[in-house]
């Protein structure tokens, strides 16, 4: 599926462009609002789109001094399901976390990082996770790594895009720091912690009670 | 399992073979330079891949009469997990070693390596015993 625009996937013209614009915010928005803000298609091809979705009452249009204002009618019977896949991003990032609660052992840290962190992620686009766990675990031993092909199996089923992961212990993770790894940068700037605390503090060193005598 | 539509080749008992001589041939190279460290960690990993790649080829052409043809291993992975699901689960954790080299410099260390190496040995066998 187009992780970043989901009504895509259901609606590949310019529908889903209008919509997905209309669903983010209560407020009208003109015409020449919606092309700005739409991540596809230009005003004028724009147009027909609305005045058909007006006409099945799924947007209201209202008369203003300057044209048109344009806002998704929330009460149409249909507005729920436009609503629910545009926030699928939100459903995925729930499903995996709870995929996560259930590996053995439980990680100390999962974070996507790469296009579906940023929001870039479409159709093409595999999810990267990052893993870290305690340093006793052995990334490599089968209850671990049968407990991510599950998990892999399922994000493919729930989305039809593959999970990729990367799975470190704590100590690694360190030692990857200390060898300058420029993915570290990414996962510092703009990965999303899904369960644990974040990368930067994960890294951070632990203070030590000073000893008293 | 993939829920995409795989693209498929057909082929015979001797493509099988050919395919699972290419896959001896790629563990043979990995094993070659499994035991220097850096950079030729990632390489050794990426030839153990395709190593396990060309020995699902061989067994799923074995098997069923045709293979995977794109260029998506994890899909190669999923067409041998319906043939077989010890070893496509096996081949599926091996391509999932792959990211690893492809995201960074040193992200793989000793360990992966040897995983790597013992997944496509367990394929490349597995192939040799069912196509020879």
């Amino acid at each position: 599926m187009d992780l970043s625009a989901p009504l895509r996937s259901i609606a590949p013209g310019l529908d889903s462009a209008v919509l997905e614009v209309l669903a983010r915010t209560e407020s009208s928005l003109s015409s020449t609002q919606i092309a700005r803000l739409s991540a596809r298609g230009t005003r004028a091809g724009q147009l027909p789109v609305l005045t058909r979705l007006v006409e099945h009452g799924l947007v209201a249009a209202e008369r203003s001094n300057t044209g048109f204002l344009y806002r998704l009618n929330r009460q149409h019977v249909l507005a729920p399901a436009v609503l629910a896949v545009t926030a699928a991003r939100l459903d995925i990032v729930g499903r995996v976390t709870t995929g996560i609660q259930e590996l053995e052992p439980l990680p100390v840290h999962a974070s996507f990082f790469g296009s579906f962190a940023r929001g870039e992620a479409d159709e093409h686009s595999d999810l990267d996770l990052l893993l870290v766990t305690d340093n006793r675990a052995d990334p490599h031993a089968a209850v671990w790594t049968d407990g991510l092909l599950h998990l892999s199996d399922q994000v493919l089923a729930w989305t039809g895009n593959r999970l990729e992961t990367l799975t470190f212990t704590r100590s690694r993770l360190v030692e990857l720091v200390a060898q300058g790894e420029p993915i570290v940068q990414s996962w510092l700037a703009d990965s999303v912690t899904i369960h644990g605390p974040t990368v930067a503090a994960l890294l951070r060193p632990t203070r030590r009670k000073p000893v008293r005598a | 399992m993939s829920p995409k539509k795989l693209s498929m080749r057909t082929g015979d008992q001797g493509q099988a073979r050919s395919r699972r001589q290419i896959a001896a041939k790629y563990l043979e190279a990995a094993d070659l330079i499994a035991s220097e460290d850096g950079a030729a960690i990632n390489v050794c990993v990426g030839l153990a891949v395709l190593a396990g790649i060309a020995a699902g080829d061989a067994l799923c052409l074995s098997a069923s009469g045709e293979r995977y043809s794109g260029a998506d291993h994890a899909a190669a992975a999923d067409l041998l997990r319906r043939v077989d699901a010890k070893l496509g689960a096996q081949l599926s954790k091996l391509v999932a070693l792959k990211p690893g080299s492809h995201y960074g410099h040193a992200l793989l260390d000793s360990r992966d390596r040897a995983a790597a190496l013992r997944a496509a040995r367990s394929l490349v066998n597995a192939a040799t015993t069912r196509t020879s």
